[in-house]
């Protein structure tokens, strides 16, 4: 039976549509250049705390405009983090796949590095490869496809697993499809609920990765900007500037938040573990 | 007798707004008297464990409460308290279910989950409690009583737990037992003693059995009275041998018709062309314990099997026999170890990659359970139109064919847009069979096909399965564990036991002249074998 979402959930789902459009059409909204520096106004807090007109969020330390910067960093977040969960997802339910399908020592060494992986803390990872390799804006997304493929390898092989000892899968064999054909066309629309579920599990966990990194330095770099890197500016200026920390740290939280609630929903609608079987 | 046992007096139990109908047990009354049995028969969806359930005070928590009158020994279950109620389950009702096994806890031996009861109900002291268990045990012949004390559920087989089950629903001398199809997952074998151990408890304790079932065979065997049960509501009920030899509704007429009969045919003539040939077919199936000692199990050992164009043969056995096995080698779904599979004049086995998937257009499967044999997510008429396809036909060819085959299984044109979730079992079955016989095997294999539906349906689909053969001249390997159905649509019954065949024969001689011991203790063990085939209930079923 299908219920009707809960009232928070309808809100986490309107606070992400309003992020994406926001995101998308951003630059409409701001009157300023993310670059264009105003020197002789430094550090001024929000218009609604006394600061300049012209400012509604207030400015950073070299007189940027807040509403632009955190327009341009919750683009650049996002689409990291959108790329990084992509990635992650189809590289890793093809590694599932794999399993799945070849069983045997195939299996047991995907397995295996997945187990690696999963058993070393992924922000080490990161900064070890950041460290060795320098940073780039490929290598940064790359990584973070890296991040959370283990997941959706082992949900994927499970699942995959699962479907292909069905009866309906059988029949499939029997009549004489190719191993392609069965994945493509009968299992991965059966168990992609799982893996939909997941993604939006996944994604902010990438969110605040991206974020930590950034934070650190080690993340995006200026020209370029991001939720994160904007939190990690403001840490100098938090007892005086407080609001250069707190706007992208709530933009953040909410997102977050809001896709995790919305994720939760959407599993115990879709999960077909979570459905009782009709019998 | 006097006051009866259970009275159940207009029980209604209402269903959760939005189902399909209002209420799973609509005005339903009867009653039950001490030592009698009575059996409740229906169909999917008749409401007859609901009706279980309600007497037990067991009803899921959401449904709706029900109403009406369950007296039990003079008092009404359904206005007792819970604590009370659950005083009395255990003690003076109690309950055995369909799955032996699901019913037990794995992780305690089953002695201890029996002295549970009396542990509960009882202050007898430790050793006094495991005395009357091993008791118990003894008087539902369970072999070794003490041995089995201490035993875990997965070490025992399906017969042996749901024996532990009457053990435990027995332990406090309950004047009515409900039994929810306690056979059903059983061997007939198997099923046939706990029958007459049921027989034996009731003429020693005098206890009321309230027995569920969906098969006349079992009623045949042991009810004094029947209850025929259809979408809730009470059909018609009365002594076993009247209701058997003259139903009065129309709907029980129906469904006597519908029942399997035991009725032994012969080979039909003129079967020459050779379409499957396996010889030495093989397979051994490992498995690793902890400790790392292998177990194996040899699930096909050296079997040899014919098919002719047009012919049926019935593989028959109890579970464990690895007749699914030998379907499953025979197809190359599971890969033989040994043998030779040769399929209408072509070898089958050792073929790899593209020549094997070309190859499979040759031999197809229906699979037992309708419901998971079904992608969910194709419509039927790209189910059916998928084999052809991938066999070479173009797709409007192939749509056509599907819309021709969905006609011939008699189903409209139109279910080809629909999803499977839109079907019912029987219909769905129809379009398993409409798939496999898409790409035109030359043979068909029925792996159960007909064991999850209700008897009505299962004879419709007998009958296609006949039809289309009639038609298409495919060979059928039929694998069921019911003899009656085998004896009625087979040319020649295969009997199988721990992998081998034992016996092959056409049905009628292999009825009257079993050679083999185990066939005849097969034949024996089918429910309602003395009964239903008599002249009487023959006549009587022709005329509906």
């Amino acid at each position: 039976m299908k219920s009707r979402p809960s009232i928070i959930v309808i809100l986490a789902a309107l606070v992400l549509v309003a992020v994406l459009i926001v995101a998308l059409l951003g630059n409409v909204f701001t009157g300023h250049a993310v670059t264009s520096q105003d020197l002789l106004n430094r550090l001024k807090p929000p218009a609604f705390l006394g600061g300049p007109e012209k400012y509604p969020l207030g400015t950073d330390r070299i007189g940027r405009d807040m509403v632009a910067r955190l327009v341009a960093g919750l683009q650049m977040s996002l689409s990291v983090a959108l790329a990084g969960t992509l990635i992650g997802a189809v590289f890793g339910t093809l590694i599932g796949f794999i399993a799945a399908h070849f069983r045997g020592w195939v299996e047991e060494t995907l397995m295996m590095i997945v187990d690696f992986q999963a058993s070393l803390p992924f922000i080490l990872i990161a900064l070890t490869l950041l460290a060795f390799f320098g940073n780039s804006m490929t290598l940064f997304v790359i990584l973070m496809g890296l991040f959370g493929w283990e997941t959706y390898a082992r949900l994927a092989r499970g699942v995959v697993l699962s479907a292909s000892s069905q009866p309906y899968a059988r029949a499939v064999v029997a009549l004489g499809a190719h191993p392609l054909q069965l994945y493509v066309k009968h299992i991965l629309p059966n168990v992609a609920a799982a893996l939909i579920v997941q993604v939006t599990l996944t994604f902010p966990q990438i969110i605040l990765l991206e974020t930590s990194l950034s934070f650190l330095g080690l993340g995006i770099q200026p020209p370029n900007t991001s939720l994160g890197q904007i939190l990690g500016d403001g840490r100098d200026y938090l007892s005086t500037a407080w609001w250069i920390s707190v706007w992208p740290g709530v933009l953040i939280f909410v997102i977050t938040l809001s896709m995790s609630i919305l994720g939760d929903a959407l599993r115990d609608r879709l999960d077909p573990m979570l459905k009782t079987r009709k019998s | 007798m006097t006051a009866p046992l259970l009275d159940i007096r207009n029980l209604f139990v209402p269903l959760p707004a939005g189902a399909d109908r209002a209420y799973a047990v609509e005005d339903l009354s009867f009653s039950l008297a001490k030592g009698e049995i009575l059996c409740i028969v229906g169909e999917t969806g008749s409401g007859k464990s609901l009706t279980a359930m309600a007497t037990m005070g067991l009803l899921p928590p959401n449904l709706p409460r029900a109403s009406g009158q369950v007296s039990f020994e003079g008092t009404d279950l359904l206005t007792l308290p819970a604590s009370t109620r659950r005083k009395m389950a255990g003690s003076r009702l109690a309950m055995i279910f369909q799955e032996p096994i699901a019913a037990l806890n794995p992780i305690y031996t089953v002695g201890k989950q029996v002295s549970e009861t009396f542990k509960l109900h009882t202050d007898l002291r430790p050793d006094a409690i495991k005395a009357r268990v091993i008791d118990l045990f003894r008087e539902v012949r369970l072999p070794n009583p003490e041995e089995i004390f201490n035993a875990y559920p997965h070490q025992l087989s399906g017969g042996q737990c749901q024996r532990v089950m009457i053990a435990s629903a027995l332990a406090l001398d309950p004047s009515l037992l409900i039994a929810d199809e306690p056979t059903t997952a059983l061997d007939v074998t198997t099923q046939a003693q706990i029958l007459k151990l049921m027989l034996d408890l009731r003429e020693k304790h005098g206890t009321g059995i309230l027995f569920i079932t969906h098969d006349f065979g079992v009623v045949a065997e042991i009810a004094d009275r029947v209850a025929v049960m259809r979408q809730g509501r009470l059909v018609e009920i009365g002594p076993a041998a009247e209701v058997l030899a003259h139903p009065k509704a129309e709907y029980t007429q129906k469904l006597l018709a519908a029942v399997p009969k035991l009725e032994p045919r012969h080979a039909r003539s003129g079967l020459t062309e050779t379409v499957l040939k396996a010889s030495g077919v093989a397979k051994l199936f490992t498995s690793r314990t902890v400790l790392g000692t292998t177990r194996e199990v040899r699930a096909v050992d050296n079997v040899d099997l014919t098919i002719r164009r047009g012919e049926t043969v019935g593989l028959v056995g109890e579970s464990g026999s690895g007749k699914s096995t030998l379907a499953q080698c025979v197809i190359r779904l599971v890969e033989p170890d040994q043998g030779d599979l040769v399929i209408s004049g072509e070898t089958f086995s050792g073929l790899q990659g593209a020549a094997l998937r070309a190859a499979r257009q040759r031999v197809q499967i229906v699979f037992q359970d309708p419901y998971t044999a079904l992608d969910p997510r194709q419509t039927a008429g790209n189910a059916i139109a998928e084999g052809p396809i991938i066999h070479g036909l173009s797709r409007a060819k192939a749509k056509e064919r599907a819309l021709d085959l969905l006609e011939a299984v008699g189903l409209d044109r139109s279910a080809a847009a629909r999803f499977p979730h839109e079907f019912s079992g029987g219909q769905r079955q129809r379009i398993c069979i409409a798939r496999a016989l898409a790409v035109e095997p030359q043979l068909l294999i029925a792996d159960e096909s007909v064991s999850a539906l209700d008897v009505s349906v299962q004879a419709q689909i007998l009958d296609l399965l006949a039809e289309m053969q009639e038609r298409l001249q495919f060979g059928l390997l039929f694998i069921t564990h019911d003899l009656r159905v085998a004896s009625r649509i087979c040319d020649r019954i295969a009997v199988m036991r721990q992998g081998r065949i034992v016996e092959q024969e056409e049905p009628a001689e292999l009825f009257a002249h079993p050679r083999e011991n185990y066939t005849r203790e097969l034949l024996a063990a089918v429910p309602g074998s003395g009964r239903l085939i008599s002249p009487a209930s023959r006549t009587g079923n022709a005329g509906s």
